[in-house]
């Protein structure tokens, strides 16, 4: 990166930040803290939901998961609208006529102070922890491809953040997210527009198009019921509905940002602007990485993307393995970059049987190419074990750091430091609010004044900003993390979205019944986590049917007499 | 008719009403799966 990249990033972040701590350094009332103003509406609060959900890692992932797997991730977006429905015909009416600043409030007024407790317990423990990777899993991939110190990557990101979310609360962190979100989309824009211009002069978007259809890169849809499939439409719908629903219905952290502005019809717009723009945007992410993958088949790309630690690697090679793996990368990708001139050319008018016989080529080299990449992996897994070999969170940046310009480098950049920021405030905006209204208002002090609750907001946010630098810093000390959280998530998800499900629908079950209900069903996906192989989204289903089932059981049986 | 308890009914800026809205982001959800499609078929 070049100075003006510097220039670029910095000014960028800092005028964001300093923009939301300016427009809200005089408001010192309680409620403008907690759930912001009228003078927010559905727009800001569409962009401000959006940029919630889309973190750093989304920027850097999604792009390689593409390069390596095609379009098919697009699938687990297909259950959003229909949850995001849901959450505004059900959800939004019931938390705006109540008037709640929290999604666990309502869990204390529909059923009892203990359940109200374990659902706010369920989600700071997980969304806690997720604060941490939310700071951390970029600033490693940042750090090591740019040669920066970890522990200043992170406090760079974290600082900024937790400065203007505790002074600013939920009115400074949804102006903010409008201004980051505004950056995040105009610089994807940059990026996909530059990618097309360093394609070769004589091929057409949909001409790279076609070559990556027949390259496999284009399955954005897969209607089978093989349940192998990782992505198809139906796990996409279903089981994306169920972790959108938990997710935009319970999860504080988007709850707040769509109750900011305090205007029922601004929550729905808001909600509903994501539920129409959220497939198209990550089809464009993915649609941008495809091309990335295109724009590798003319340009040699590494043979692992991860250069530091493959380098490192290299180094210490004392057998060979490394070169003699190079060179024989360097010729079948010369090879396959032939064939995949010939197919482009064939494209273009030529005959069936010549395009066929072209992408049967090109297929071939291609499968050859991933065969060399394996053994790389397995070589570098020999070096060090603890090495990710999982290289495909590094493509987006490599290109972005090695083919555009500078000014749009740290355009880029900036974009990935706004997204992590943008997320990191929803969380700790969440986090603060949570622990304030449903642990230290009715359990600690419930007759202080505002002003002393405004006090005590702002340390409350500081004080898991502080806590979510600290794990990010630490991180490194635990193996597979990111997974870790994720399936923490699932974990947890399941039983929260049971409670709330059951509290809408279930109306005959009280307190005892829905928080035993929730307590065992916690217990048995953590049994089945501990003893079992399945696939850790399901999680999600069985911990919600669970509750809602096991609470209407109990209360026709064991609770019966209490409700009489 | 709304009771004096309940706020004023919500009113729903181009839609009209909200299932249109709804209605309106499922068809567009269509659309958008439809486009998909046709994408991955066209170009396979």
């Amino acid at each position: 990166m070049s100075w003006i990249d510097y220039a670029v990033l910095i000014s960028t972040l800092l005028a964001i930040a300093l923009y939301g701590y300016w427009r809200t350094r005089r408001d010192s009332d309680l409620g403008h803290y907690l759930h912001g103003d009228e003078t927010i509406r559905w727009g800001t609060i569409g962009l401000s939901v959006m940029a919630t959900q889309a973190s750093a890692i989304t920027f850097l992932s999604t792009p390689g998961q593409a390069y390596e797997s095609g379009l098919g991730f697009v699938q687990n977006y297909f259950g959003l609208p229909f949850a995001i429905i849901v959450v505004c015909a059900v959800f939004i009416p019931i938390y705006h006529r109540l008037k709640v600043v929290t999604a666990y409030e309502y869990l204390g007024q529909r059923f009892d102070q203990k359940t109200r407790l374990l659902g706010a317990s369920l989600f700071l423990i997980q969304r806690g922890l997720a604060a941490g990777i939310t700071i951390y899993a970029p600033a490693i991939i940042i750090s090591a491809i740019l040669g920066w110190n970890l522990q200043l990557t992170i406090l760079l990101t974290g600082i900024f953040v937790v400065i203007y979310t505790a002074a600013g609360g939920t009115k400074a962190v949804s102006i903010t997210q409008k201004w980051q979100m505004a950056v995040i989309l105009f610089g994807m824009f940059v990026a996909f527009g530059m990618i097309l211009h360093r394609l070769p002069a004589d091929l057409s978007i949909v001409q790279a198009t076609a070559l990556a259809g027949k390259m496999g890169k284009l399955n954005a849809v897969d209607f089978s019921f093989d349940f192998t499939q990782r992505y198809t439409f139906w796990s996409g719908l279903l089981g994306g509905f169920f972790l959108a629903l938990s997710y935009f219905g319970t999860d504080q952290s988007q709850v707040q940002r769509y109750l900011a502005g305090g205007s029922i019809t601004g929550s729905r717009f808001g909600l509903l602007f994501n539920a129409v723009l959220k497939v198209p945007m990550q089809f464009f992410i993915l649609f941008t990485g495809v091309m990335v993958f295109i724009f590798f088949q003319f340009e040699k790309p590494p043979i692992f993307f991860n250069q530091p630690a493959y380098q490192l690697a290299e180094q210490a090679d004392t057998a060979g393995r490394f070169p003699a793996l190079q060179t024989r990368y360097d010729t079948v990708f010369a090879q396959n970059q032939q064939d995949v001139r010939a197919l482009a050319a064939s494209l273009k008018g030529g005959p069936q049987a010549a395009i066929d016989a072209a992408q049967a080529r090109v297929l071939r080299g291609q499968n050859e190419i991933q065969n060399i990449r394996t053994e790389v992996k397995d070589a570098l897994t020999a070096f060090d074990p603890k090495i990710e070999t999982k290289d495909s969170d590094y493509v987006f940046i490599t290109f972005v750091l090695n083919y555009l310009p500078h000014g749009i480098i740290g355009l880029l950049v900036a974009v990935i430091f706004c997204a992590a920021m943008s997320s990191t405030a929803g969380e700790l905006n969440a986090l603060g609010s949570t622990t304030e209204v449903d642990f230290y208002r009715p359990l600690i002090r419930s007759d202080a004044s505002e002003h002393h609750y405004l006090i005590v907001a702002k340390f409350l946010t500081a004080g898991w900003g502080v806590i979510a630098i600290a794990f990010a810093l630490f991180a490194n000390l635990v193996e597979n993390l990111i997974e870790a959280v994720n399936i923490l998530g699932s974990i947890f998800y399941g039983t929260i979205l049971g409670l709330f499900l059951t509290a809408f629908f279930l109306r005959s079950v009280r307190g005892n019944a829905v928080f035993v209900a929730a307590l065992i069903s916690q217990t048995m996906v953590l049994v089945l986590f501990k003893t079992t192989d399945i696939g850790y989204l399901w999680y999600n289903l069985i911990g919600c049917a669970t509750v809602c089932l096991l609470s209407a059981i109990l209360q026709k049986t064991f609770f019966a007499q209490a409700r009489a | 008719m709304t009771s004096p308890n309940e706020p004023a009914p919500d009113r729903v800026p181009l839609f009209g009403t909200w299932r249109a809205a709804y209605l309106t982001v499922i068809a567009s959800f269509a659309v958008e799966v439809a486009l998909f499609y046709a994408l991955t078929q066209y170009f396979a």
